[in-house]
């Protein structure tokens, strides 16, 4: 349930583990944190009762959202931006095996492909923002496999988009933590083995600090 | 000494083959030149009266070619809105056969695609097929990169198919006079802005109508020695004529000119057939019957009576064909199977969450 002292609400996928671990470590109050993996936030994984925002995922953390869309808390969520998977589906179902490149699909079949793969997420944004709440998203940390980081890039590009026109905000650290080409930087990954998509949580860190600033929300060092 | 009708079957006379019959118990409208069974590879297109010859096709267990399938992404819905699954290929439809010869000569490389483009409140639009995309292109370069696209799936149905299933529509089109481009549509209608500098009115004669689709027959030979034609022609009235005649004279005189080049382009070619949905729409004995009150839709009675004739004329030579009831309806191709690289990919971010919520 919130309380008067939580300073914002988190809500998101495995790579809002990390901006949770800050915030807690930091001492800043919160609501929420990570959800549920970023395939079950594709999918219709929650409903609006009376206003708010009732998940529909199993495990204990669910009863952590209560509140999330009346608390009136600006909301820092990575919701929908594991863009990977759906580029990955369209690289391996459909330019691969017809030998195409990745200019073969225009905007507006991979908006409409977004919508339909991920009815969850764009559900989310729209119902958050229609309940009145100040929604910032955050970029994905940039780290995909090569075949389809092309892709994947596109396909957030134009899902903020999306998010924008709903009336999002973005939380970018892209410029301060990816190279030329875009990818992350190696001192931003993750330290645990066997994890090529994470990042650390200096870039958690990073993240939060920018969405604090955004928001305007003050926090006692 | 007999003369040469004494021997002549009952469908050969109007009384007994049309006067005498209920007009639904008409038979034998077809006899196919060349069978095509359930195994042939067939593509479709043309005007909007082949939509329903391509969902027939499928719905009784034809092997019909989707050629530029829609991203498995996208659900059935939204690839209908993008217009995938319509014909073989994303052209939208193809009323006259100098536009399938434009496009043709593109596919094959046989001249190189014109580069007009329209543009309406920054978005882009393809002039051979304005509706293409709802709301158009984002930039030039997208619309030619995914006119690339279906050129590439032109092509792939003219090599692969088996039989090549495409509808004549209209003899009227509009030109660019500058660059000799032909638009689906007259500029200015449903995309782009008219130039009476430079867009023609042409109303293509017989000559014209035959030699551009026997171009298109001589160039889909040279890629595809064995494939096989079926041509058919659209019952659809015009919608509207800029010949300067009265519409109901534009439409007899542009479908009979089709109907004529149809008819003589299966004479004059051994791969060439002819199916007669136009007359099985169009003809005196169903009075009409088959059309909606606008008198230019075809009833759903209709389409369904041309396909029965369509199969009835298959199974009389011997082809097996299912029944729509036989036929499974089509499901979602089933999910890929993900990678185990993918797999390791779930298996770290469940960690992370659940490291999260690890009190200890």
């Amino acid at each position: 349930m919130p309380t008067d002292d939580h300073r914002f609400a988190l809500i998101g996928d495995s790579n809002s583990a990390g901006i949770g671990r800050v915030a807690r470590s930091r001492g800043i109050p919160f609501l929420g944190g990570p959800l549920s993996n970023g395939i079950t936030l594709d999918g219709d994984f929650f409903d609006v009762e009376d206003g708010d925002f009732l998940p529909r995922v199993d495990g204990p953390q669910a009863a952590g959202f209560t509140g999330l869309f009346k608390a009136g808390l600006p909301i820092l969520s990575t919701v929908g931006f594991n863009t990977q998977r759906i580029a990955q589906e369209l690289h391996h179902g459909f330019y691969r095996p017809r030998g195409l490149d990745h200019s073969a699909l225009s905007d507006n079949v991979l908006r409409q492909a977004i919508e339909d793969y991920k009815p969850g997420t764009v559900k989310f944004y729209r119902a958050a923002v229609e309940e009145g709440c100040d929604v910032y998203a955050v970029y994905s940390p940039q780290r995909f496999p090569e075949p389809w980081m092309a892709l994947a890039l596109r396909l957030e590009r134009l899902l903020s988009g999306m998010l924008v026109e709903m009336g999002v905000s973005l939380v970018d650290v892209r410029p301060e933590t990816t190279d030329e080409a875009g990818r992350l930087r190696p001192e931003f990954f993750t330290e645990r083995e066997n994890d090529q998509t994470h990042a650390s949580d200096v870039w958690s860190a990073m993240v939060l600090d920018r969405f604090l600033d955004d928001a305007g929300i003050g926090v006692m060092a | 000494m007999k003369n040469p009708y004494q021997d002549l079957p009952a469908t050969a006379y109007w009384r007994t083959a049309v006067a005498d019959p209920d007009a639904l118990d008409i038979t034998g409208l077809w006899q196919p030149k060349f069978p095509i069974t359930m195994t042939d590879q067939t593509a479709t297109s043309g005007s909007c009266f082949a939509q329903h010859i391509s969902r027939a096709m499928q719905n009784h267990g034809f092997r019909w070619m989707d050629c530029e399938p829609a991203p498995p992404v996208l659900s059935p819905e939204s690839a209908k809105t993008f217009n995938y699954g319509v014909f073989s290929f994303r052209t939208g439809n193809i009323y006259t056969t100098t536009l399938l010869r434009q496009w043709v000569r593109w596919a094959l490389e046989e001249e190189v695609p014109d580069s007009e483009h329209w543009e309406r409140d920054g978005r882009v639009f393809d002039p051979l097929r304005p509706q293409i995309e709802p709301g158009g292109f984002s930039s030039v370069e997208e619309m030619h990169g995914a006119r690339a696209v279906t050129l590439a799936a032109i092509r792939e149905a003219l090599v692969s198919s088996d039989v090549f299933v495409f509808t004549l529509g209209l003899t009227e089109s509009w030109r660019n006079s500058e660059t000799g481009l032909v638009y689906s549509n007259c500029p200015g209608t449903i995309g782009g802005e008219f130039d009476a500098a430079r867009h023609v009115f042409a109303n293509d004669t017989y000559p014209e109508v035959y030699a551009a689709m026997a171009d298109v027959i001589e160039m889909a030979k040279v890629v595809n020695p064995a494939i096989r034609f079926l041509l058919t022609v659209s019952p659809v009235p015009l919608t509207a004529t800029a010949s300067g005649q009265h519409v109901l004279a534009a439409t007899t005189y542009s479908k009979s000119t089709l109907r004529a080049v149809a008819g003589d382009l299966a004479n004059a070619f051994p791969n060439v057939d002819y199916f007669p949905s136009y007359e099985i729409i169009t003809a005196v004995p169903y009075q009409g019957r088959f059309f909606e009150p606008n008198l230019r839709s075809v009833r759903p009675e209709g389409v369904a009576h041309v396909m029965s004739q369509f199969f009835a004329g298959l199974r009389s030579v011997g082809v097996e064909v299912h029944t729509e009831d036989q036929q499974q309806t089509p499901t979602a191709p089933p999910r890929r199977v993900p990678t185990e690289e993918e797999t390791a990919d779930d298996v770290v971010c469940e960690d992370e969450i659940l490291e999260y919520y690890n009190a200890h």
